[in-house]
Formats: C-alpha cells, structure tokens, sequence
C-alpha cells in the first residue's frame, strides 16, 4: 500500500522560461511519471538547488563555465497539496512494494507504469527523490495546473501561487550535486550500502 | 532592429493572447458569484471564440493548433452546458481551459519569428540583435559562410539560405534560456535526442529541422529526468 504525503504550505522550485511555471496542456515529451498521453503532470523540486541541477543534467552542462551560459527562470510555487504518493525515500518506496532503484533508473518506463496506476488511484502526485541530484527531492503532480499571483488565496483546486525568485545562472558550486547521464546515483549506492547483504541460498536449493 | 516590418498577424495572435488573459481576469472575479446570468454569458463567449476561428483563424496558427482550440472551447461549452451546482469547479475547468489556449498561442508566437527571414538582411538584423558580443567568426562558422559574405548579408541582403532561416528560429526560441555565447555553445554540444550529434552538425540535414526546433524547445522548461 502506497502512503501519501501531505505537502500543505511548502514551498516548491521549478525552472521555466515562460510566463508561467505550470502546464494546462499534456506535456510535449514523456517524463519520469507519464506519458505522452497521460495528460499535463507538473514537475517540480523541493530544493532550489534541484532546479539547477535538473537542467545541468538536462543540458550536458559540467563545468561552472557551462553553467554560468544560463539565462534562465526559477519560479518558486506555494503548495497547497495532500495526497501525493509517498516515495520520498528509497525505503519508502521499498517498503510500498515499488523497486526503489526505478526512482532513478535512466529508463522511465517502471516510473511511468506505476505514474499510470497512481493517477488511476486517485493519487495528486508523487513526492520522490531526484535523479538529478542526489540528496534533493522532487515533487511531480498530476493533472494541469495555472499560476496564482503571489499572496492571492488560491480558492480554486488548480490554482497555485507562484512568482519567479531567480533569473540567470546558478552560484558557483551546482556541478558537484549533479548525477549527469548514465552516472551513478550516490543515494542509492548508500542507500544499497545499507541494506543486508543478500542472504545465503537455502542448502536444499544448491542441489 | 530598424527597418524589420512584422507580421501583422503576428500581432492579431498577440491581441487573441490578451484577449484571453482578460477573459481569465474576468473568469477570476467571477468567481463565487458565478449563477445562471454568468454562465449563460460564458456559454455565449465560448460559442462567439469557436465562430471567430471557424470564420476567420489568424493565419499564424496552423491546422493542428487550430484543431486543439476548437477542441478545448467545445469541451468547455460542454462543461458549462453540464455545470451542476459546483460553480468553483466550472471555474477552475475553464481557467484551465483559458490558460491552455494562451499557451498554444503562445507556442505559435515562438515559433513564428514574425518577420519575412527568407530576407539576408531582416534575418541578420534579428541575429545582431539576439546575439551581442557574439564574434564574427562563430556567427559565420554557425551559419557556414565566410565573415565577407556574412557581411554582405548585412549591408546588401538578398535571397537567405535555408541554414540562416534556421538558424533564426532556433535562436528566437533558445535566447530565452541561454546568454548569447550560451546560444553558440548549445549549437555545438552533442544531445542525447538528437541521437549524440551536435545541432551544428545537422544544421544542413533537411530531415532534421523540426527534431532542431524541438531540441531548443525541450530545454524551456524543466522535464521529469
């Protein structure tokens, strides 16, 4: 059985260059969540840091120099949300029955399956940990979603309050956070670290 | 950018983006007073927008744009038609709507540089604007001409090739994320969507322009890596 996390009153972190933050149409490209014809899903990251790491990842961008070529927006949203699916950390995905290296394998296909079964459930979203940067949090939520001005009480169930709080490039110091492509998750090495070793085969099963 | 004339289209697709801002604004103030009088009015609204486009689509908007607003306006004619007793909900729906049509005029606005750049000169103009401090020999590397005759394009104009046509969509899209010389690094790193080639590479392939649209496109907003 799947948890849920409440994330009311929590600010989160998103990169967007356009006037908003949020998605009202389906996504253009599959994500880690969804596909293509799962309808709008917003991700976002729980860490200001994450942001910037999700587009060096994104991007191929390694070195502060790289980094310092963005001109970009960071938007920070007020969470108003409940029921999102609880797999914040690897142990909690393991213990909900979900691989717990799908939260950050490089295929997206056993996250999209279970995004499918999430959203069939009636789940708003799913609180995971980031591919892009280890240690960081990401929050993806389901369905669409439209900006609010800051300080406006959202009263509506899609709206969310945002403003933009960065423009440009990251402070110096983002590149050792990364995990780019195809590198190792430091999380969940430690994570797997923990972890009993596997248990001798049975004396009847050498047989 | 003297001289550049845009397209008066573009600026009716403009004028529909802040007509629909406006109608949300309205939408908004609505709110819990929504009754019979508003919705009727809505209804009336969303049929007057699905006649607009049947009888007179802006030009900059293609078919399949075209397609999806008239699909959501029907759908939100529907949800008004079948509002029951949740007014909040009827609002929320169309905000949602509203905001989902902004945003593929939107798309069609990015997408469309708003000027003739088949012209050498216009198209030079909106590169020298875009990308200041850009040297001249990555700006004629970029577009794979000799510095002379980048600077005849200046001076003279005449008929622009195909590489600087696409070259000035993609920079119209990738100066909202990247500082100029970020512009001319992007062209030259491998990416992954484009099956490890770099943009510059394939700058000539007549197959791989929209693949180059969409690459500048994808790094607009964050995606779920």
């Amino acid at each position: 059985m799947t948890g849920t996390v409440d994330l009311r009153g929590r600010a989160a972190f998103r990169l967007s260059n356009y006037d908003t933050p949020f998605r009202a149409r389906p996504n253009t490209y599959s994500g880690r969540w969804h596909t293509q014809e799962d309808g709008p899903t917003q991700y976002l990251c729980l860490e200001p840091t994450g942001a910037w790491t999700e587009a060096a990842r994104a991007e191929g961008l390694r070195t502060e120099d790289e980094l310092a070529l963005l001109r970009t927006r960071i938007w920070v949203v007020w969470l108003d949300t409940t029921g999102l699916a609880d797999y914040s950390t690897f142990d909690a995905a393991d213990r909900a029955g979900f691989p717990p290296d799908a939260l950050v394998d490089e295929d997206h296909a056993r996250c999209q399956v279970e995004g499918a079964r999430l959203r069939s459930l009636g789940y708003s979203g799913v609180v995971a940990p980031s591919a892009a940067c280890s240690g960081g949090t990401n929050v993806t939520l389901f369905g669409a979603r439209y900006l609010a001005a800051w300080g406006t009480p959202a009263r509506l169930s899609s709206a969310i309050q945002g403003a933009i709080v960065a423009r440009g490039a990251p402070e110096q110091g983002i590149t050792s956070h990364v995990r780019h492509l195809g590198e190792q998750h430091a999380g969940l090495a430690a994570y797997r670290n923990r972890q009993p070793p596997d248990a001798p085969p049975a004396a009847d099963a050498l047989l | 950018m003297a001289g550049v004339r845009y397209d008066p289209s573009l600026q009716e697709l403009r004028r529909g983006d802040r007509q629909v801002e406006a109608w949300q604004a309205e939408l908004l103030r609505s709110g819990e007073r929504i009754d019979a009088a508003v919705l009727e009015r809505l209804e009336l609204t969303a049929r007057t927008w699905a006649s607009r486009l049947n009888d007179a689509p802006p030009p900059t908007l293609g078919p399949s744009a075209l397609s999806e607003i008239r699909r959501i306006i029907i759908g939100g004619y529907e949800r008004v038609l079948d509002a029951d007793g949740r007014p909040l909900d009827v609002v929320d729906d169309l905000m949602i709507r509203a905001e989902a049509i902004r945003h593929v005029f939107r798309d069609s606005l990015d997408a469309d540089v708003g000027v003739a750049t088949g012209d050498a000169h216009v198209a030079m103009d909106m590169l020298d604007g875009w990308l200041p401090g850009v040297r001249g020999v990555e700006l004629a590397e970029l577009l794979d001409r000799s510095p002379r005759q980048v600077q005849r394009w200046r001076s003279t104009g005449g008929v622009a090739p195909r590489r600087l046509e696409l070259v000035v969509r993609l920079v119209a899209l990738l100066r909202h994320g990247w500082t100029p010389n970020g512009i001319i690094a992007w062209f030259r790193r491998p990416r992954a969507e484009l099956g490890g080639a770099a943009p510059i590479s394939l700058l000539d392939d007549e197959d791989a322009g929209h693949d180059l649209v969409e690459a500048a496109r994808r790094g607009r907003a964050q995606h779920g890596s």
